[in-house]
């Protein structure tokens, strides 16, 4: 029982603890004397030596105190040299003599807005904490004396990768563009694939320690407000260190957080991102990672990738087939392969037994230790091969598996028929686009239960994983639709994928606007006006 | 708290449930068998099994030659079940059935009763009800022993002998399940196929032709080739063969391959005799033609076709005359007088020992013969 | 308080109920034995009538939207009268769920995998439907397109496939039977797969669009009627006079499927679809069980007695009978007598009562 009022003790402590934090602290201000502010910043950035704080005069008469505070790293030095420092002290007026003199008495900073600063993107704050996050995020702070606000100078620009082709989701054809880790840029190649103004974008400021920005989008009239409206709530209530990667968030917004399905999309390339936002869904960007994540999902979504839509319809049905098969196969191949040949013999055809007999004559190990043996063998030659270094990478993932597959065959560890099991698994496996996780632990699960139950065991598993997928919700939505509440007119994109001219109709649990394109737009010959005359 | 009891309760079901596995067989616990023979023997036990176990070689370089890839593992019991489960008194590897696809049955045992053997196959779970049913003029381990030239293990080739019958329709192939209805059925009367041991040049041979009948579950007889494709004529289950039209003249022969036929049997009860009227309808191909006739007469067609009909009348008569000699009704007539006549029935079941022998049977024949082959007429000097 | 939430579509009551229906294909060899090659037709004229019955049942459902059948019962009879014949309903749906576990696990004892002990079987498959109890109406619903669709799917291949084993003529004599006989053949076909929709009463109340209810009850049950008239037409058309002393027929039949030579030992098929179909028959009744126990409990929530009701089912079934010797005389003879008041007399005689009633109110309204 100590150990039991110890955890509670130390429960309730953290509780209040946290609760500390989220009070609001009292708001500091600026001052209106310069120094005092340049003061204050100094003391906030101490121990920083990137923030420069830059102080200069301005007026020909009455010289005004000025001073600028930006980060180093984060500025776009051209534009802190060239637009903001070089009018305010070279080319402007106030220095040289002409028609245009600064007024007396300047009441509030808004005339400086208006009249001297040449910045695109301006703002003022009086609230000092948030004019140190944003010179933190690569604004520059113009403090101007005797004025308690601070002018807020967009200048952000820092080394970033360009767009490139993301590595994880490569096409034949198709754009190449994938997001980069600037939430800027990500908002911006979207708002080129939709330029419509009901693209809706929301900003929030996520993580107490890391401040990333994250960014909510969708297309009003489209999207389904009350998950707009759920999604907005399960970001706030979000109180986390740092977020460094759309996972985090992405593991506080789960409607099941211990599903072994994700019920959350990501993608790296913003026509998906693009064109799940057309069905209804709502895309959250996070700064600092590539990997845009869509809300609601569906079972679906593990199987559709951009290219399918890109292709002809026949050849891109026929992957999604061949997709699903793979998936099965991947899922169950060595299972299968446990019960048949430790429960159910009298399946497998004669000639294919006694091959199999001949090959198992010799091996010490039970089938189902045999198999799960060489399952994790092929996790780890996996998790090594991502990890060497690229050149030695290629040589150890195919020919040494094989190769090991061999040897231990000819040493009498395993049969051979189950190399080819493991191997006809191993690449199906890699058919399946992005979710591959959930399948290598549920494989492993379905053996373990195949040893020991069969095919019954392998069934039962199955009908409990379908249940499972059944009452899955994201967001609301049930996740296997349109199979689970059956709805004919979505499966035009389910199995097989139709041509896009009989796509006429969004999802139908996901909006009310159903009605995505005009009827009858099937392409056929132009009329032949001869005949009809 | 009461969570926690949840779980070790779930967790102690669970593990009764795993503590063990029980059906779980693992491939070299297996003596996969492939065929099983059935005697009757006067030593100890009156039951003698030998199954026929496949013996996998380890890789391809240790095949043929000197290793057999094969043993008979033979036991004895006081029934065939006991003598199934004493075989372990010998071999570290329990029988293992669902592969077993031939059953024989020495001719000593069918004659004392067949179904003392059968019940063990319908009943356990891991025999199909498409093993077939063979009786062996002799005794049946024997066959066993025979190894044929192409194939490495006998049942194996005893397996394709079987499927391959349906090439001259002159034997019967009759699996567990259509057995077992026969010994149901009232009237009808089991048959199965039929093995032999024949030497030829020095050498034990397996021939299969012919038809084994029973009379309730003990043989009685046998049917040779001949009756047995007049009984298939019935059954309609002449799948090809080869009819040879009989000819007057000594150097012509002709010979016409049946390609499908189908046969129709209506049934009739006229004045107290029962008539069953036999429609054949049949497609052939002249396979061998040597006479001096021009084969594209159409008097020569005519001769064939009444040749083949004359011939398909005399093998039916045959096997009609040799079951009504036999007392059997295997051809199932009547189960057909049963179909049609439901309330006659009743009254002549009784009777239906007696009825048979005085069936009439009328012929109605449709013989389309297709081709002749590539050749038109025959390549003899014409002087 | 509510007890269930959920809302379902008449097509998805469509498919519970087919599922349901579909769920005694085991019990089709029961009757095999006393009407032998007529099976078909008791299966035609049982299914008539179980289109009676269940047209009472859902008539009676369509004039209490949202409610279950205790609340039902409750509403017409009073609360003490209709408690008491709740409680007899639940123990007679109890007993069935202990039916059904046993048959299923008898099943695959008997035919696959005979040293494994029934309690193992008995226990997963409990557990199973325990799971999709405890996740609700809705997603029961959800799992029944597929699970429904996988067994009739197989039903048509398989018989297909043994379309050349057929052999029509083992269906003459037709009518060849004694009235009795069938009589009984057909008592126990109503009884068995078509009486036992009476279980719906708990769910067509939370059919959204109700009154399509009873259009989706009468297409399961001609659904129901088809297919169990294809099956037992290919297994006596395939086995022939042995179909009477076969246990499972089915499964023998399929053993035979022999199309070229790759298409082989095709019964783990069966297998499957057996399990997909008993699964859904026996959550079916252990979901009315939990609910119509929490009902008169008045619970809150269905929940907590998942579990309980779960063990207990394992344990009843573990001892109840060795299936097939003693349950062919149960569902021949005993259970058709038994379950005729449950089934068909108290749907029709509360039916009459309500109707008695709004013919009442409408003269008093007037």
């Amino acid at each position: 029982m100590n150990f039991f009022s110890r955890k509670l003790a130390y429960y309730k402590l953290n509780k209040e603890n946290s609760k500390v934090n989220d009070e609001n602290k009292p708001k500091s201000l600026l001052e209106r004397d310069i120094e005092t502010n340049i003061t204050k910043f100094k003391i906030k950035f101490n121990e920083m030596p990137d923030v420069t704080v830059r102080q200069f005069e301005i007026g020909n008469e009455n010289k005004i105190q000025c001073a600028i505070i930006f980060l180093q790293g984060m500025v776009d030095k051209k534009i802190v040299n060239e637009s903001i420092l070089k009018p305010l002290l070279y080319d402007s007026f106030l220095k040289q003599e002409s028609q245009k003199i600064m007024p007396k008495n300047i009441n509030s900073i808004d005339w400086f807005i208006k009249n001297i600063i040449s910045i695109d993107n301006v703002s003022k704050s009086k609230d000092f904490d948030k004019t140190v996050i944003k010179c933190l995020s690569g604004y520059t702070i113009m403090l101007i004396d005797s004025y308690d606000e601070a002018i807020l100078l967009d200048t952000k620009g820092w080394e970033g990768r360009s767009v490139e082709e993301p590595k994880t989701e490569s096409v034949v054809r198709g754009p190449r563009e994938g997001f980069t880790e600037s939430i800027y840029t990500n908002t911006q190649l979207l708002r080129r694939k939709i330029k419509n103004t009901n693209l809706k974008l929301e900003n929030m400021t996520l993580g107490v320690q890391s401040n990333t920005e994250v960014s909510i989008a969708y297309i009003k009239g489209i999207a389904n407000t009350d998950i707009v409206e759920e999604l907005r709530k399960r970001l706030n209530r979000i109180k986390i260190d740092a977020i460094l990667e759309s996972e985090y968030v992405e593991e506080f917004i789960e409607d099941a957080p211990y599903s072994l399905f994700p019920t959350v999309a990501h993608s790296e390339k913003p026509d998906v991102i693009a064109a799940k936002l057309l069905e209804g869904r709502i895309a959250i960007f996070v700064d600092g990672t590539p990997f845009v994540m869509t809300v609601p999902m569906f079972f679906i979504e593990n199987f559709q990738v951009s290219e399918d839509y890109y292709s002809r319809p026949y050849y891109t049905s026929f992957l999604r087939i061949l997709r699903f098969i793979s998936y099965l196969i991947a899922l169950l191949g060595p299972c299968i392969y446990v019960a048949l040949t430790s429960f159910h013999q009298e399946l497998i055809p004669t000639p294919l037994l006694i091959t199999m007999l001949g090959a198992s004559e010799g091996t010490p190990f039970p089938t189902i230790l045999e198999t799960l043996g060489m399952m994790i063998t092929f996790e780890i030659l996996k998790e090594a091969g991502v990890r060497l270094p690229r050149a030695i990478g290629q040589a150890i993932s195919i020919v040494g598996a094989l190769v090991i597959g061999e040897a231990a065959v000819s040493a009498g560890f395993i049969a051979a028929q189950l190399v080819i099991v493991v191997a006809i698994t191993a690449i199906c496996s890699f058919v399946i686009p992005e979710q591959v996780d959930s399948i290598t632990v549920l494989r492993l699960i379905l053996i373990i239960i195949s040893g020991i139950l069969g095919g019954y065991g392998i069934i039962v598993s199955l009908i409990w994983m379908y249940i499972y997928l059944c009452s899955l919700r994201s967001f609301g939505m049930p996740y296997m639709s349109p199979i689970a509440p059956f709805n004919l007119k979505d499966m035009k994109d389910f199995f097989i994928r139709v041509p896009i001219w009989m796509m006429n109709n969004r999802p139908k649990l996901m909006t009310e606007n159903q009605k995505k394109q005009g009827a009858d737009l099937k392409p056929s010959l132009p009329e032949d006006k001869k005949n009809k005359e | 708290m009461r969570k926690k009891c949840i779980l070790i309760m779930n967790i102690i079901i669970f593990l009764i449930c795993l503590s063990g596995c029980w059906n779980r067989r693992e491939l070299n616990t297996l003596a996969v068998s492939i065929g099983i023979a059935v005697d009757l023997t006067e030593e100890r036990e009156p039951y003698k099994l030998t199954s026929q176990i496949v013996l996998p070689s380890r890789t391809e370089k240790e095949s043929n030659s000197t290793k057999k890839p094969y043993y008979n593992l033979m036991s004895e019991g006081k029934t065939l079940f006991d003598a199934l489960r004493n075989a372990t008194h010998e071999s570290g590897r329990k029988v293992y059935l669902p592969h077993t696809k031939v059953l024989l049955i020495g001719e000593e045992a069918a004659k004392r009763g067949i179904v003392k053997y059968l019940d063990l196959f319908s009943r356990d779970h891991e025999t199909r009800p498409n093993l077939k049913i063979i009786v062996v003029k002799g005794k049946a381990s024997e066959v066993l022993e025979i190894e044929s030239k192409i194939e490495k293990v006998p049942a194996f080739s005893l397996d394709k002998l079987t499927e391959m019958q349906k090439a001259t329709s002159q034997s019967t192939v009759v699996n567990l399940l259509e057995f077992n209805n026969n010994l149901i059925s009232k009237t009808t009367e089991p048959t199965c196929g039929v093995i032999e041991v024949n030497k030829k040049n020095g050498n034990k041979v397996v021939e299969m032709y012919g038809t084994a009948v029973f009379k309730g579950e003990k043989l009685v007889d046998y049917l040779d080739d001949v009756e047995t494709r007049g009984f298939l004529w019935i059954k309609s289950d002449v799948k090809s063969g080869i009819i040879v039209i009989p000819s007057t003249e000594e150097n012509e022969k002709i010979s016409v391959e049946i390609i499908k036929e189908k046969t129709k049997i209506k049934t009739e009860i006229k004045e107290n005799n029962i008539e069953f009227t036999i429609r054949i309808e049949g497609d052939y191909n002249v396979g061998e033609f040597v006479s001096d006739k021009k084969i594209n007469n159409s008097e020569t067609l005519e001769l064939i076709r009444e040749g083949v009909e004359k011939v398909i009348i005399l093998e039916i008569k045959s096997a009609l005359n040799k079951a009504k000699d036999l007392n059997t009704d295997i051809f199932g007539f009547g189960e057909k007088v049963h179909k049609k006549y439901p309330k006659e029935w009743s009254s002549i079941e009784e009777q239906w020992n007696m009825l048979f022998q005085d069936i009439k049977v009328k012929y109605e024949f449709q013989t389309n013969i297709h081709g002749a082959g590539t050749v038109s007429n025959t390549a003899i000097p014409r002087n | 308080m509510k007890l269930e939430k959920g809302k379902i579509s008449s097509s998805q009551l469509m498919y519970l109920m087919t599922g349901f229906i579909l769920g005694s294909t085991l019990l089709l060899s029961f009757v095999a034995p006393i009407t032998k090659q007529n099976t078909w037709i008791a299966i035609l004229f049982g299914g008539a009538a179980g289109l009676i019955l269940v047209y009472i049942t859902s008539t009676l459902a369509m004039k209490f939207p949202e409610k279950n059948l205790v609340l039902i019962l409750e509403t017409v009879y009073g609360r003490y009268v209709g408690k008491i014949i709740s409680v007899l309903y639940i123990l007679f749906f109890w007993m069935l769920i202990t039916f059904n576990v046993k048959g299923i696990s008898d099943f695959f004892v008997t035919l696959i995998m005979p040293e494994t002990p029934d309690i193992v079987f008995i226990i997963i498959i409990v557990l199973l439907c325990g799971y999709a109890v405890s996740k609700g109406l809705e997603v029961i619903a959800r799992t029944s397109l597929l699970l429904v669709s996988i067994f009739i799917i197989e039903v048509i291949l398989i018989f297909i496939l043994l379309y050349k084993n057929l052999d029509f003529t083992n269906l003459l004599p037709i009518f060849d039977i004694s009235l009795s006989k069938l009589v009984q053949g057909v008592h126990t076909i109503t009884a068995i797969p078509f009486g036992e929709t009476v279980v719906f009463l708990f769910i067509t109340g939370y059919v959204s669009k109700i009154e399509k209810a009873r259009k989706a009850s009468l297409s399961a049950v001609v659904i129901g009627i088809v297919i169990f008239i294809i099956i037992s037409i290919r297994n006596v058309g395939v086995l022939g006079n042995s179909c009477c002393t076969i246990r499972y027929p089915s499964y023998q039949a399929a053993r035979l499927i022999e199309v070229g030579n790759i298409l082989e030992r095709m019964e783990l098929l069966l297998a499957i679809s057996h399990i997909a179909i008993i699964f859904f028959k026996i959550t079916i009744y252990y979901y009315a069980t939990t609910i119509g126990v929490a009902q008169v409990l008045n619970l809150r929530s269905n929940l907590p007695l998942v579990y309980p009701i779960g063990i207990i089912s394992v344990i009843i079934s573990s001892i109840i009978f060795v299936f097939h010797l003693d349950s062919v005389e149960i569902g021949t003879n005993t259970f058709p007598i038994f379950s005729l008041p449950f089934v068909f007399f108290i749907p029709l005689v509360t039916l009459i009562i309500v109707n008695i009633k709004e013919k009442n109110k409408k003269k008093g309204n007037i």
